[in-house]
């Protein structure tokens, strides 16, 4: 019970969030100075985002291997290269370590 | 100013977003064609979410009502703020903790919708809900992507509108597989890795903007500072500083 009527506040919340802005989109004047500050509170919450993922992570997984998949997703997502291969390359550089670490 | 067109340009002004449409140009597509490229577009992001998904249907299998992770998935549509939902509530959290950290964490898609907003300015109630019902990281992110270049208010909504569908469908299916699979794998654990790398894919092609590396490094140590306050208070709080150190540093760059 308590997980239904937490998901119901949190959804009812996380759609008031979303749905307040678009419902006032008509009277927003929302010039590129300002979208420009969006931009980079948003980016600022995903990096927060990022962070607090990492220390989950790192709770749980092997810290080397993490290291070592951050490093490499770090470098490619710098370098420009798609999510689905910063993914899938620090993700199988973390399966790599994990499993040497396991073996040794 | 005009900086170099990445993932999170922002060029949705609205004399570009009523731009009639030109007909002789190659970009300019009807609104179905426009949905299946911004389907396309998102299946790599999807793609890379549903390791993310699997880790939050197992998290939600452990609890008294797994169902409720679908549901979640739909209302709640984000991943951070539904694990650590789920996490608090397996760990007997209580309540109001649970909704008031979820809802913090969730706190950032007001800026998101807010800079969406132009987008869905002059359209219906309905659209309007529908539309707020699939912001978040990846679709915002997009959506600035597809600003950037040329095309009428009706193709950029039928591109936000293709790639929110791909990604719920992948979120949903990677929930139910996370659901199936349950805690007793040690997989799970393992896909952990794949949010962060998700988000550095995110964040760091910010850099490429002014004052983008000042925020990201502000938002960092934000998060840092913040990291054994309660849930949802780092993400405010780097939200606040990165605006703040953003504007300043976009200022500089203009004088």
């Amino acid at each position: 019970m308590t997980a239904w009527v937490t998901v119901a506040l949190v959804g009812a919340l996380s759609l008031g969030f979303r749905l307040l802005p678009l419902v006032m989109a008509n009277r927003l004047r929302i010039d590129e100075t300002r979208q420009r500050l969006l931009l980079h509170a948003g980016v600022a919450a995903m990096t927060a985002l990022t962070v607090n993922a990492v220390v989950n992570a790192a709770r749980t997984g092997p810290p080397d291997g993490i290291a070592v998949a951050l490093g490499v997703g770090a470098v490619l997502s710098w370098r420009g290269v798609e999510m689905i291969w910063v993914v899938l390359i620090g993700g199988s550089a973390y399966g790599l370590v994990a499993l040497v670490s396991s073996l040794s | 100013m005009a900086g170099r067109v990445g993932p999170f340009d922002v060029g949705m002004s609205s004399s570009r977003a009523t731009t009639a449409p030109d007909r002789s140009h190659p970009e300019v597509v009807r609104a179905r064609d426009e949905a299946l490229r911004g389907a396309r577009q998102m299946a790599p992001l999807a793609l890379s979410y549903a390791p993310f998904g699997v880790v939050i249907g197992a998290a939600g299998s452990a609890s008294d009502a797994p169902f409720s992770t679908l549901v979640a998935g739909v209302a709640v549509y984000g991943g951070s703020a539904q694990l650590t939902l789920t996490q608090m509530l397996n760990e007997g959290a209580t309540l109001w903790l649970v909704v008031v950290s979820a809802a913090l964490i969730n706190l950032r898609l007001a800026v998101y919708a807010t800079a969406l907003a132009p987008l869905w300015s002059g359209s219906g109630p309905l659209v309007r809900l529908v539309a707020a019902m699939s912001v978040i990281d990846p679709t915002w992110s997009l959506a600035n992507r597809r600003s950037a270049s040329v095309g009428t208010l009706e193709q950029r909504r039928a591109h936000y509108a293709g790639a929110a569908v791909t990604l719920t469908l992948v979120w949903l299916l990677s929930m139910a597989a996370g659901l199936a699979l349950g805690t007793s794998t040690e997989l799970t654990t393992h896909l952990s890795i794949a949010l962060p790398l998700c988000l550095l894919g995110l964040v760091l092609p910010h850099r490429h903007r002014p004052g983008g590396t000042s925020v990201l490094v502000v938002a960092v140590v934000a998060a840092a500072v913040a990291i054994s306050w309660p849930a949802g208070t780092g993400v405010l709080l780097a939200m606040v500083l990165g605006a703040a150190v953003g504007a300043l540093t976009s200022r500089r760059g203009a004088a």
